[in-house]
Protein backbone atom coordinates (compact mmCIF):
# COMPACT_ATOMS: atom_id res chain seq x y z
CA UNK A 1 0.00 0.00 0.00
CA UNK A 2 1.10 3.04 -0.64
CA UNK A 3 1.29 6.27 1.53
CA UNK A 4 -2.12 7.48 0.28
CA UNK A 5 -3.70 4.56 0.04
CA UNK A 6 -2.99 3.68 3.90
CA UNK A 7 -4.94 7.11 4.80
CA UNK A 8 -7.72 5.99 2.47
CA UNK A 9 -8.31 3.01 4.10
CA UNK A 10 -7.58 4.85 7.47
CA UNK A 11 -10.15 7.27 7.22
CA UNK A 12 -12.37 4.66 6.13
CA UNK A 13 -12.06 2.19 9.01
CA UNK A 14 -12.15 5.28 11.39
CA UNK A 15 -15.32 6.62 10.29
CA UNK A 16 -16.97 4.09 9.49
CA UNK A 17 -15.99 2.13 12.41
CA UNK A 18 -17.02 4.98 14.79
CA UNK A 19 -20.51 5.81 12.62
CA UNK A 20 -21.47 2.24 13.10
CA UNK A 21 -20.53 1.37 16.65
CA UNK A 22 -21.96 5.16 17.61
CA UNK A 23 -25.45 4.71 15.54
CA UNK A 24 -25.75 0.75 16.76
CA UNK A 25 -25.24 1.85 20.18
CA UNK A 26 -27.30 5.07 20.36
CA UNK A 27 -30.27 2.61 18.20
CA UNK A 28 -30.13 0.48 21.32
CA UNK A 29 -30.15 3.60 24.13
CA UNK A 30 -33.63 4.54 22.08
CA UNK A 31 -34.98 1.39 22.02
CA UNK A 32 -33.74 0.29 25.58
CA UNK A 33 -35.40 3.54 26.72
CA UNK A 34 -38.38 3.31 25.02
CA UNK A 35 -39.78 0.01 26.28
CA UNK A 36 -38.13 0.86 29.63
CA UNK A 37 -40.14 3.50 30.04
CA UNK A 38 -43.13 1.79 29.09
CA UNK A 39 -42.69 -1.28 31.33
CA UNK A 40 -41.74 0.61 34.27
CA UNK A 41 -44.69 3.19 33.31
CA UNK A 42 -46.89 0.01 32.85
CA UNK A 43 -46.23 -1.33 36.29
CA UNK A 44 -46.59 2.08 38.07
CA UNK A 45 -49.47 2.53 37.40
CA UNK A 46 -50.75 -0.87 38.15
CA UNK A 47 -49.08 -0.17 41.48
CA UNK A 48 -50.88 2.69 41.90
CA UNK A 49 -53.82 0.91 40.97
CA UNK A 50 -53.42 -1.31 43.14
CA UNK A 51 -53.02 -4.24 40.95
CA UNK A 52 -49.18 -4.27 41.10
CA UNK A 53 -48.64 -7.35 43.14
CA UNK A 54 -47.21 -10.42 41.22
CA UNK A 55 -49.78 -13.31 40.93
CA UNK A 56 -49.40 -15.38 43.56
CA UNK A 57 -47.34 -18.14 43.47
CA UNK A 58 -49.04 -21.35 43.12
CA UNK A 59 -46.68 -22.85 46.47
CA UNK A 60 -47.40 -19.45 48.80
CA UNK A 61 -50.92 -18.34 48.63
CA UNK A 62 -50.68 -15.75 51.76
CA UNK A 63 -53.07 -12.95 51.43
CA UNK A 64 -51.80 -9.37 50.62
CA UNK A 65 -50.42 -8.27 54.52
CA UNK A 66 -52.25 -4.51 54.26
CA UNK A 67 -51.50 -4.49 57.90
CA UNK A 68 -47.97 -5.67 59.71
CA UNK A 69 -48.21 -9.10 60.33
CA UNK A 70 -48.50 -10.63 63.82
CA UNK A 71 -45.71 -11.14 65.41
CA UNK A 72 -44.77 -14.99 65.14
CA UNK A 73 -44.81 -17.32 68.45
CA UNK A 74 -41.32 -17.81 69.17
CA UNK A 75 -40.23 -20.87 71.17
CA UNK A 76 -38.57 -19.50 74.36
CA UNK A 77 -35.06 -19.02 74.52
CA UNK A 78 -34.46 -18.68 70.56
CA UNK A 79 -32.87 -15.08 70.42
CA UNK A 80 -34.30 -12.14 68.56
CA UNK A 81 -31.22 -12.52 66.04
CA UNK A 82 -31.94 -15.94 65.39
CA UNK A 83 -35.90 -15.04 64.42
CA UNK A 84 -34.94 -12.04 62.25
CA UNK A 85 -32.10 -14.29 60.44
CA UNK A 86 -34.95 -16.95 59.91
CA UNK A 87 -37.06 -14.15 58.60
CA UNK A 88 -34.60 -12.78 56.71
CA UNK A 89 -34.10 -16.03 54.49
CA UNK A 90 -38.01 -17.08 54.23
CA UNK A 91 -38.48 -13.82 52.61
CA UNK A 92 -35.83 -14.38 50.61
CA UNK A 93 -36.51 -17.31 49.61
CA UNK A 94 -40.21 -17.59 49.27
CA UNK A 95 -40.76 -13.52 48.96
CA UNK A 96 -42.23 -10.71 50.37
CA UNK A 97 -45.24 -12.33 50.73
CA UNK A 98 -44.47 -15.17 52.76
CA UNK A 99 -45.09 -14.38 56.61
CA UNK A 100 -42.95 -16.26 59.28
CA UNK A 101 -46.04 -17.55 62.20
CA UNK A 102 -44.17 -19.24 64.92
CA UNK A 103 -40.15 -20.18 65.69
CA UNK A 104 -39.83 -23.40 67.16
CA UNK A 105 -36.62 -25.95 67.74
CA UNK A 106 -37.21 -28.98 65.44
CA UNK A 107 -35.83 -32.28 67.38
CA UNK A 108 -33.48 -34.24 65.74
CA UNK A 109 -34.73 -37.15 64.81
CA UNK A 110 -33.32 -39.92 66.04
CA UNK A 111 -32.92 -42.00 62.97
CA UNK A 112 -30.47 -39.44 60.96
CA UNK A 113 -27.57 -38.21 62.78
CA UNK A 114 -27.15 -35.60 59.92
CA UNK A 115 -26.71 -32.65 60.96
CA UNK A 116 -28.84 -29.64 59.56
CA UNK A 117 -26.41 -28.11 56.98
CA UNK A 118 -25.41 -31.79 56.15
CA UNK A 119 -28.95 -32.67 54.95
CA UNK A 120 -29.31 -28.60 52.99
CA UNK A 121 -26.21 -29.18 51.17
CA UNK A 122 -27.79 -32.80 50.31
CA UNK A 123 -30.71 -31.11 49.11
CA UNK A 124 -29.26 -28.88 46.94
CA UNK A 125 -27.02 -31.33 44.78
CA UNK A 126 -29.95 -33.75 44.57
CA UNK A 127 -33.01 -31.04 43.85
CA UNK A 128 -31.98 -30.99 40.18
CA UNK A 129 -32.54 -34.71 39.49
CA UNK B 1 32.51 -53.33 22.02
CA UNK B 2 29.08 -53.93 20.32
CA UNK B 3 27.29 -53.58 23.63
CA UNK B 4 29.40 -50.49 24.59
CA UNK B 5 28.74 -49.18 21.04
CA UNK B 6 25.35 -49.67 21.08
CA UNK B 7 24.96 -48.11 24.57
CA UNK B 8 26.41 -44.79 23.49
CA UNK B 9 24.52 -44.92 20.50
CA UNK B 10 21.35 -45.16 22.08
CA UNK B 11 22.26 -42.19 24.65
CA UNK B 12 23.24 -40.27 21.57
CA UNK B 13 19.83 -40.79 19.94
CA UNK B 14 18.37 -39.43 22.87
CA UNK B 15 20.12 -36.69 23.20
CA UNK B 16 19.45 -35.81 19.21
CA UNK B 17 16.05 -35.72 19.94
CA UNK B 18 15.98 -33.96 23.17
CA UNK B 19 14.86 -30.25 23.52
CA UNK B 20 18.65 -29.68 24.37
CA UNK B 21 19.11 -30.41 20.84
CA UNK B 22 16.39 -29.49 18.96
CA UNK B 23 15.50 -26.32 20.33
CA UNK B 24 15.77 -23.05 19.30
CA UNK B 25 17.64 -20.67 21.75
CA UNK B 26 14.83 -18.46 21.16
CA UNK B 27 12.60 -20.82 22.85
CA UNK B 28 15.13 -20.58 25.92
CA UNK B 29 14.36 -16.56 25.89
CA UNK B 30 10.35 -17.44 25.64
CA UNK B 31 11.21 -20.17 28.35
CA UNK B 32 12.34 -17.49 30.57
CA UNK B 33 9.70 -14.52 29.55
CA UNK B 34 6.85 -17.87 30.39
CA UNK B 35 8.82 -17.94 33.74
CA UNK B 36 7.98 -13.86 34.08
CA UNK B 37 4.77 -14.38 33.38
CA UNK B 38 3.90 -17.07 35.64
CA UNK B 39 5.96 -15.41 38.63
CA UNK B 40 3.09 -12.04 37.49
CA UNK B 41 0.36 -14.53 38.15
CA UNK B 42 0.83 -16.77 40.85
CA UNK B 43 2.80 -13.60 43.22
CA UNK B 44 0.87 -10.33 41.81
CA UNK B 45 -2.31 -11.99 40.62
CA UNK B 46 -1.92 -10.57 37.11
CA UNK B 47 -5.49 -11.88 35.55
CA UNK B 48 -3.94 -14.91 37.27
CA UNK B 49 -7.25 -17.26 35.32
CA UNK B 50 -5.83 -16.40 31.89
CA UNK B 51 -2.34 -15.84 32.41
CA UNK B 52 -1.31 -18.43 34.05
CA UNK B 53 -2.85 -21.35 31.56
CA UNK B 54 -1.46 -18.89 28.93
CA UNK B 55 2.26 -18.84 30.46
CA UNK B 56 2.21 -22.26 30.59
CA UNK B 57 0.86 -22.76 27.01
CA UNK B 58 3.51 -20.54 26.30
CA UNK B 59 6.43 -22.89 28.29
CA UNK B 60 5.15 -26.20 26.83
CA UNK B 61 5.23 -25.21 23.40
CA UNK B 62 8.75 -23.69 23.47
CA UNK B 63 9.87 -26.45 25.35
CA UNK B 64 8.47 -29.40 23.01
CA UNK B 65 7.45 -27.18 19.41
CA UNK B 66 5.58 -30.51 18.27
CA UNK B 67 2.84 -30.03 21.04
CA UNK B 68 1.39 -27.57 18.08
CA UNK B 69 2.85 -29.74 15.40
CA UNK B 70 0.21 -30.11 12.39
CA UNK B 71 -1.19 -33.32 11.66
CA UNK B 72 1.03 -34.93 8.46
CA UNK B 73 0.28 -37.09 5.85
CA UNK B 74 2.90 -38.56 3.56
CA UNK B 75 2.56 -41.32 0.61
CA UNK B 76 4.66 -44.26 -0.02
CA UNK B 77 4.95 -46.61 -2.59
CA UNK B 78 3.45 -49.93 -2.29
CA UNK B 79 5.49 -52.43 -3.64
CA UNK B 80 8.56 -50.29 -2.11
CA UNK B 81 7.62 -50.10 1.47
CA UNK B 82 6.75 -53.70 0.88
CA UNK B 83 10.15 -54.15 -0.71
CA UNK B 84 12.36 -52.79 2.60
CA UNK B 85 9.84 -54.19 5.14
CA UNK B 86 9.09 -57.77 4.53
CA UNK B 87 5.93 -59.17 6.55
CA UNK B 88 5.30 -55.89 8.13
CA UNK B 89 1.35 -54.80 8.41
CA UNK B 90 0.23 -52.02 6.63
CA UNK B 91 1.41 -48.72 7.90
CA UNK B 92 -1.55 -46.83 6.17
CA UNK B 93 -4.59 -46.99 3.68
CA UNK B 94 -4.11 -47.28 0.29
CA UNK B 95 -4.68 -44.93 -2.32
CA UNK B 96 -4.39 -44.96 -5.87
CA UNK B 97 -3.24 -42.40 -7.76
CA UNK B 98 -3.12 -41.55 -11.77
CA UNK B 99 -5.68 -42.75 -13.89
CA UNK B 100 -3.89 -43.62 -16.89
CA UNK B 101 -1.16 -45.88 -14.90
CA UNK B 102 -2.74 -46.15 -11.89
CA UNK B 103 -0.45 -46.13 -8.72
CA UNK B 104 -0.84 -47.58 -5.31
CA UNK B 105 0.52 -45.44 -2.40
CA UNK B 106 0.28 -46.39 1.89
CA UNK B 107 -1.27 -43.10 2.81
CA UNK B 108 0.68 -42.75 6.06
CA UNK B 109 -0.98 -39.91 8.72
CA UNK B 110 0.82 -38.95 11.13
CA UNK B 111 -1.28 -36.74 14.26
CA UNK B 112 -1.03 -33.90 15.46
CA UNK B 113 0.21 -32.77 18.67
CA UNK B 114 -2.17 -32.35 21.53
CA UNK B 115 -2.21 -28.53 21.59
CA UNK B 116 -2.80 -27.96 17.66
CA UNK B 117 -6.47 -30.02 18.23
CA UNK B 118 -6.95 -28.22 20.98
CA UNK B 119 -6.55 -24.91 19.06
CA UNK B 120 -8.71 -25.35 16.68
CA UNK B 121 -10.96 -23.92 18.87
CA UNK B 122 -9.57 -20.54 18.77
CA UNK B 123 -8.65 -21.20 14.97
CA UNK B 124 -12.43 -21.41 13.82
CA UNK B 125 -14.00 -19.00 16.46
CA UNK B 126 -15.31 -21.48 18.95
CA UNK B 127 -13.74 -20.46 22.47
CA UNK B 128 -14.45 -16.84 23.18
CA UNK B 129 -18.57 -16.96 21.98
CA UNK B 130 -18.06 -19.91 24.83
CA UNK B 131 -16.39 -17.46 26.73
CA UNK B 132 -19.42 -14.63 26.04
CA UNK B 133 -21.69 -17.13 26.99
CA UNK B 134 -20.09 -17.75 30.54
CA UNK B 135 -19.72 -13.42 30.74
CA UNK B 136 -23.57 -13.16 29.84
CA UNK B 137 -24.32 -15.76 32.36
CA UNK B 138 -22.72 -14.20 35.20
CA UNK B 139 -23.91 -10.12 34.17
CA UNK B 140 -26.25 -7.81 35.41
CA UNK B 141 -27.27 -5.52 32.86
CA UNK B 142 -29.34 -3.97 35.20
CA UNK B 143 -27.24 -0.34 35.44
CA UNK B 144 -27.36 -0.07 31.60
CA UNK B 145 -30.86 -0.82 31.41
CA UNK B 146 -31.89 1.63 34.28
CA UNK B 147 -29.43 4.23 32.29
CA UNK B 148 -29.17 3.74 28.88
CA UNK B 149 -27.24 6.30 27.96
CA UNK B 150 -24.41 4.55 29.34
CA UNK B 151 -24.40 2.87 25.74
CA UNK B 152 -22.79 5.80 24.21
CA UNK B 153 -19.83 6.06 26.76
CA UNK B 154 -19.51 2.58 25.87
CA UNK B 155 -19.41 3.45 22.12
CA UNK B 156 -17.05 6.60 22.82
CA UNK B 157 -14.36 4.30 24.55
CA UNK B 158 -13.76 2.21 21.86
CA UNK B 159 -12.10 5.39 19.60
CA UNK B 160 -9.14 3.56 20.90
CA UNK B 161 -10.01 0.82 18.46
CA UNK B 162 -9.92 2.51 15.36
CA UNK B 163 -7.31 5.37 16.53
CA UNK B 164 -4.90 2.32 17.03
CA UNK B 165 -5.61 0.60 13.87
CA UNK B 166 -4.40 3.88 12.31
CA UNK B 167 -1.33 3.60 14.08
CA UNK B 168 -0.47 0.17 13.17
CA UNK B 169 -1.24 0.80 9.62
CA UNK B 170 1.47 3.58 9.59
CA UNK B 171 3.68 1.02 10.85
CA UNK B 172 3.91 -1.10 8.37
CA UNK B 173 0.95 -3.67 9.57
CA UNK B 174 -1.31 -5.30 6.64
CA UNK B 175 -4.96 -4.13 7.30
CA UNK B 176 -5.97 -7.18 8.72
CA UNK B 177 -3.26 -7.50 11.30
CA UNK B 178 -4.06 -3.55 11.86
CA UNK B 179 -7.61 -4.00 12.79
CA UNK B 180 -6.65 -7.41 15.41
CA UNK B 181 -4.34 -5.14 17.04
CA UNK B 182 -6.37 -2.13 17.27
CA UNK B 183 -9.08 -4.62 18.98
CA UNK B 184 -6.81 -4.77 22.71
CA UNK B 185 -7.89 -1.40 22.63
CA UNK B 186 -11.41 -3.08 22.97
CA UNK B 187 -9.72 -4.04 26.70
CA UNK B 188 -11.94 -7.50 26.11
CA UNK B 189 -9.98 -10.62 25.93
CA UNK B 190 -11.89 -13.12 23.94
CA UNK B 191 -13.13 -10.34 21.80
CA UNK B 192 -8.99 -9.66 20.43
CA UNK B 193 -8.87 -13.49 20.61
CA UNK B 194 -11.82 -13.90 18.21
CA UNK B 195 -11.06 -10.96 15.74
CA UNK B 196 -7.24 -12.11 15.58
CA UNK B 197 -8.13 -15.75 15.43
CA UNK B 198 -10.26 -14.73 12.14
CA UNK B 199 -8.05 -11.57 10.61
CA UNK B 200 -4.25 -12.16 11.90
CA UNK B 201 -4.21 -15.57 13.71
CA UNK B 202 -0.08 -15.46 13.39
CA UNK B 203 -0.06 -12.58 15.85
CA UNK B 204 -2.37 -14.49 18.42
CA UNK B 205 0.48 -14.93 20.76
CA UNK B 206 1.83 -11.26 20.96
CA UNK B 207 -1.88 -9.81 21.00
CA UNK B 208 -3.59 -11.74 23.56
CA UNK B 209 -0.19 -11.25 25.82
CA UNK B 210 -0.30 -7.52 25.44
CA UNK B 211 -4.34 -7.46 25.57
CA UNK B 212 -4.18 -9.95 29.00
CA UNK B 213 -1.47 -7.74 30.48
CA UNK B 214 -2.69 -4.22 29.70
CA UNK B 215 -6.01 -5.49 31.26
CA UNK B 216 -4.48 -6.58 34.66
CA UNK B 217 -2.70 -3.08 34.61
CA UNK B 218 -6.10 -1.17 33.97
CA UNK B 219 -5.85 0.38 37.74
CA UNK B 220 -2.56 1.37 37.02
CA UNK B 221 -2.99 2.88 33.09
CA UNK B 222 -6.04 4.82 33.41
CA UNK B 223 -6.27 6.93 36.71
CA UNK B 224 -3.39 9.33 35.65
CA UNK B 225 -5.70 9.54 32.37
CA UNK B 226 -9.06 10.15 34.23
CA UNK B 227 -7.46 12.75 36.22
CA UNK B 228 -5.73 14.89 33.90
CA UNK B 229 -8.27 14.90 31.81
CA UNK B 230 -11.43 16.48 34.60
CA UNK B 231 -11.19 18.90 37.16
CA UNK B 232 -12.04 18.39 41.12
CA UNK B 233 -15.28 19.71 40.26
CA UNK B 234 -16.45 17.11 37.78
CA UNK B 235 -14.52 14.42 39.69
CA UNK B 236 -16.76 15.20 42.84
CA UNK B 237 -20.00 15.20 41.12
CA UNK B 238 -22.52 12.46 42.94
CA UNK B 239 -24.97 11.05 40.41
CA UNK B 240 -28.43 10.01 41.45
CA UNK B 241 -29.34 6.64 42.54
CA UNK B 242 -30.71 4.50 39.40
CA UNK B 243 -34.13 3.46 39.23
CA UNK B 244 -34.94 -0.37 40.05
CA UNK B 245 -35.15 -2.21 37.28
CA UNK B 246 -37.70 -5.29 36.70
CA UNK B 247 -37.24 -8.71 35.89
CA UNK B 248 -39.11 -8.29 32.64
CA UNK B 249 -37.14 -5.82 31.31
CA UNK B 250 -33.76 -7.44 32.22
CA UNK B 251 -35.51 -10.81 30.23
CA UNK B 252 -36.56 -8.05 27.38
CA UNK B 253 -32.90 -6.80 27.21
CA UNK B 254 -30.91 -10.12 26.22
CA UNK B 255 -33.70 -10.43 23.32
CA UNK B 256 -34.14 -7.27 21.80
CA UNK B 257 -30.44 -6.61 21.83
CA UNK B 258 -29.62 -10.04 19.72
CA UNK B 259 -32.54 -8.99 17.48
CA UNK B 260 -31.21 -5.81 16.55
CA UNK B 261 -27.57 -6.33 16.92
CA UNK B 262 -27.92 -9.93 14.38
CA UNK B 263 -30.05 -7.62 12.05
CA UNK B 264 -27.63 -4.71 11.57
CA UNK B 265 -24.62 -6.09 12.42
CA UNK B 266 -24.36 -9.92 11.25
CA UNK B 267 -20.60 -10.24 11.81
CA UNK B 268 -20.98 -9.30 15.42
CA UNK B 269 -24.03 -11.86 16.34
CA UNK B 270 -21.06 -15.10 17.90
CA UNK B 271 -20.08 -12.74 20.12
CA UNK B 272 -23.47 -10.75 20.92
CA UNK B 273 -25.55 -13.48 20.50
CA UNK B 274 -23.78 -15.45 22.86
CA UNK B 275 -23.54 -12.83 25.44
CA UNK B 276 -27.02 -12.78 25.30
CA UNK B 277 -28.02 -16.25 25.33
CA UNK B 278 -25.70 -16.77 28.62
CA UNK B 279 -27.65 -13.31 29.99
CA UNK B 280 -31.08 -14.60 28.84
CA UNK B 281 -30.17 -17.90 31.09
CA UNK B 282 -29.58 -15.77 34.03
CA UNK B 283 -32.23 -13.60 34.04
CA UNK B 284 -34.79 -16.26 32.99
CA UNK B 285 -34.79 -17.24 36.35
CA UNK B 286 -35.93 -20.77 34.73
CA UNK B 287 -32.59 -22.62 33.95
CA UNK B 288 -30.49 -22.37 36.48
CA UNK B 289 -28.53 -25.50 36.07
CA UNK B 290 -27.56 -24.24 33.00
CA UNK B 291 -26.81 -20.76 34.04
CA UNK B 292 -24.70 -22.56 36.82
CA UNK B 293 -22.77 -24.58 34.74
CA UNK B 294 -22.12 -21.61 32.04
CA UNK B 295 -20.72 -19.52 34.65
CA UNK B 296 -18.60 -21.78 36.20
CA UNK B 297 -17.87 -25.12 34.84
CA UNK B 298 -18.08 -24.61 31.03
CA UNK B 299 -16.33 -21.30 31.65
CA UNK B 300 -13.38 -22.88 33.19
CA UNK B 301 -13.23 -25.39 30.94
CA UNK B 302 -12.88 -23.04 27.92
CA UNK B 303 -10.44 -21.07 29.81
CA UNK B 304 -8.19 -23.71 30.37
CA UNK B 305 -8.44 -24.22 26.69
CA UNK B 306 -8.27 -21.24 25.62
CA UNK B 307 -5.48 -20.14 27.56
CA UNK B 308 -3.09 -22.72 26.89
CA UNK B 309 -3.68 -22.93 22.84
CA UNK B 310 -3.36 -18.74 23.02
CA UNK B 311 0.02 -19.30 25.09
CA UNK B 312 0.87 -22.10 22.77
CA UNK B 313 0.63 -19.83 19.42
CA UNK B 314 3.72 -17.86 21.29
CA UNK B 315 6.73 -19.51 20.10
CA UNK B 316 10.25 -17.91 19.76
CA UNK B 317 9.67 -17.84 16.20
CA UNK B 318 6.85 -15.72 16.44
CA UNK B 319 7.33 -13.84 19.77
CA UNK B 320 10.47 -12.67 19.88
CA UNK B 321 10.08 -9.95 16.51
CA UNK B 322 10.17 -6.40 16.16
CA UNK B 323 6.22 -6.92 15.48
CA UNK B 324 5.96 -7.83 19.02
CA UNK B 325 7.60 -4.78 20.83
CA UNK B 326 5.16 -2.39 18.11
CA UNK B 327 2.11 -4.02 19.46
CA UNK B 328 2.64 -3.76 23.01
CA UNK B 329 3.37 -0.35 21.98
CA UNK B 330 0.41 0.00 20.11
CA UNK B 331 -1.88 -1.65 22.84
CA UNK B 332 -1.29 0.71 25.38
CA UNK B 333 -1.91 3.73 22.89
CA UNK B 334 -5.50 1.63 22.45
CA UNK B 335 -6.08 1.28 26.18
CA UNK B 336 -5.08 5.48 26.80
CA UNK B 337 -7.07 6.49 23.79
CA UNK B 338 -9.95 4.18 24.80
CA UNK B 339 -9.87 5.77 27.98
CA UNK B 340 -9.38 9.45 27.25
CA UNK B 341 -12.37 8.66 24.90
CA UNK B 342 -14.68 7.63 27.46
CA UNK B 343 -13.96 10.10 29.86
CA UNK B 344 -13.88 12.80 27.39
CA UNK B 345 -17.11 11.70 26.08
CA UNK B 346 -18.26 11.75 29.99
CA UNK B 347 -17.12 15.51 30.23
CA UNK B 348 -19.88 16.11 27.00
CA UNK B 349 -22.56 14.60 29.22
CA UNK B 350 -21.42 16.29 32.33
CA UNK B 351 -22.53 19.14 30.39
CA UNK B 352 -25.25 18.35 28.64
CA UNK B 353 -27.08 16.88 31.41
CA UNK B 354 -25.91 19.98 33.71
CA UNK B 355 -23.36 18.46 35.46
CA UNK B 356 -25.45 15.48 36.48
CA UNK B 357 -23.10 12.94 34.93
CA UNK B 358 -19.38 11.81 36.89
CA UNK B 359 -16.91 12.23 33.75
CA UNK B 360 -14.72 9.42 35.29
CA UNK B 361 -17.83 6.70 34.72
CA UNK B 362 -17.14 6.97 30.82
CA UNK B 363 -13.26 5.27 31.36
CA UNK B 364 -15.45 1.93 32.51
CA UNK B 365 -16.60 2.13 28.88
CA UNK B 366 -13.57 -0.05 27.54
CA UNK B 367 -14.93 -2.93 28.86
CA UNK B 368 -12.49 -5.09 31.69
CA UNK B 369 -15.20 -5.85 33.46
CA UNK B 370 -15.24 -4.95 36.28
CA UNK B 371 -12.26 -3.72 36.97
CA UNK B 372 -12.89 -0.56 34.81
CA UNK B 373 -15.74 -0.15 36.92
CA UNK B 374 -14.03 -0.58 40.11
CA UNK B 375 -11.46 1.96 39.13
CA UNK B 376 -13.87 4.83 38.54
CA UNK B 377 -15.00 4.15 41.83
CA UNK B 378 -11.65 4.29 43.23
CA UNK B 379 -10.86 7.80 41.64
CA UNK B 380 -14.40 9.37 42.37
CA UNK B 381 -13.94 7.96 45.97
CA UNK B 382 -10.48 9.11 46.12
CA UNK B 383 -12.35 12.88 46.10
CA UNK B 384 -15.36 12.22 48.20
CA UNK B 385 -14.89 9.24 49.95
CA UNK B 386 -19.06 9.31 50.22
CA UNK B 387 -19.20 9.28 46.54
CA UNK B 388 -20.16 5.82 45.48
CA UNK B 389 -19.71 5.36 41.44
CA UNK B 390 -19.45 1.68 41.12
CA UNK B 391 -23.07 1.04 40.00
CA UNK B 392 -23.19 3.88 37.80
CA UNK B 393 -19.96 2.56 36.08
CA UNK B 394 -21.17 -0.81 35.64
CA UNK B 395 -23.39 0.63 33.05
CA UNK B 396 -20.86 2.26 30.36
CA UNK B 397 -18.52 -1.20 31.68
CA UNK B 398 -21.16 -3.76 30.26
CA UNK B 399 -22.03 -1.44 27.67
CA UNK B 400 -18.61 -1.45 26.49
CA UNK B 401 -18.22 -5.38 26.26
CA UNK B 402 -21.11 -4.85 23.66
CA UNK B 403 -19.58 -2.13 22.42
CA UNK B 404 -16.22 -3.96 21.62
CA UNK B 405 -18.00 -6.98 20.28
CA UNK B 406 -20.02 -4.30 17.84
CA UNK B 407 -16.48 -2.72 16.72
CA UNK B 408 -14.97 -6.19 16.18
CA UNK B 409 -17.80 -6.87 13.95
CA UNK B 410 -17.13 -3.59 12.16
CA UNK B 411 -13.49 -4.32 11.81
CA UNK B 412 -14.55 -7.76 10.63
CA UNK B 413 -17.08 -6.81 7.63
CA UNK B 414 -14.50 -4.25 6.42
CA UNK B 415 -11.43 -5.95 6.20
CA UNK B 416 -12.29 -10.12 6.65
Amino acid sequence: MNFMEEVQLSLVVLFAGLIVVFAMLVFLTLIIKLYGNLIHGATGSKKENGEGKPAAPAAQPVPAAQAPAPAPAVEEGIPLEVVAAIAAAVESVYGENAAVTGVRRAPRAKRSPRSAWAAAGRLENTRPF
Amino acid sequence: MNMIEELGNSITGLFETSGFATNDPRNYIMIAIAGVLIYLAIRKQFEPLLLLPIAFGMLLVNLFPQIMGHPEVSYVLVEEYNALHPGMPAPGDIVTIGESVPVQYYQIVENGGLLYYLYQGVKLGIYPPLIFLGIGAMTDFGPLIANPKSFLLGAAAQLGIFITFIGAVFLGFTPQEAGAIGIIGGADGPTAIWLTGLLAPHLLGPIAVAAYSYMALVPIIQPPIMRALTTKKERLVVMEQLRPVSKLEKILFPIIVTVLVSLLLPDATPLVGMLMLGNIFRESGVVSRISNTAQNELMNIITIFLGVTVGATATGEVFLDWATIKIIVLGLIAFGVGTAGGVLFGKLMYLATGGKVNPLIGSAGVSAVPMAARVSQKVGQAENPGNFLLMHAMGPNVAGVIGSAVAAGVLLSILG
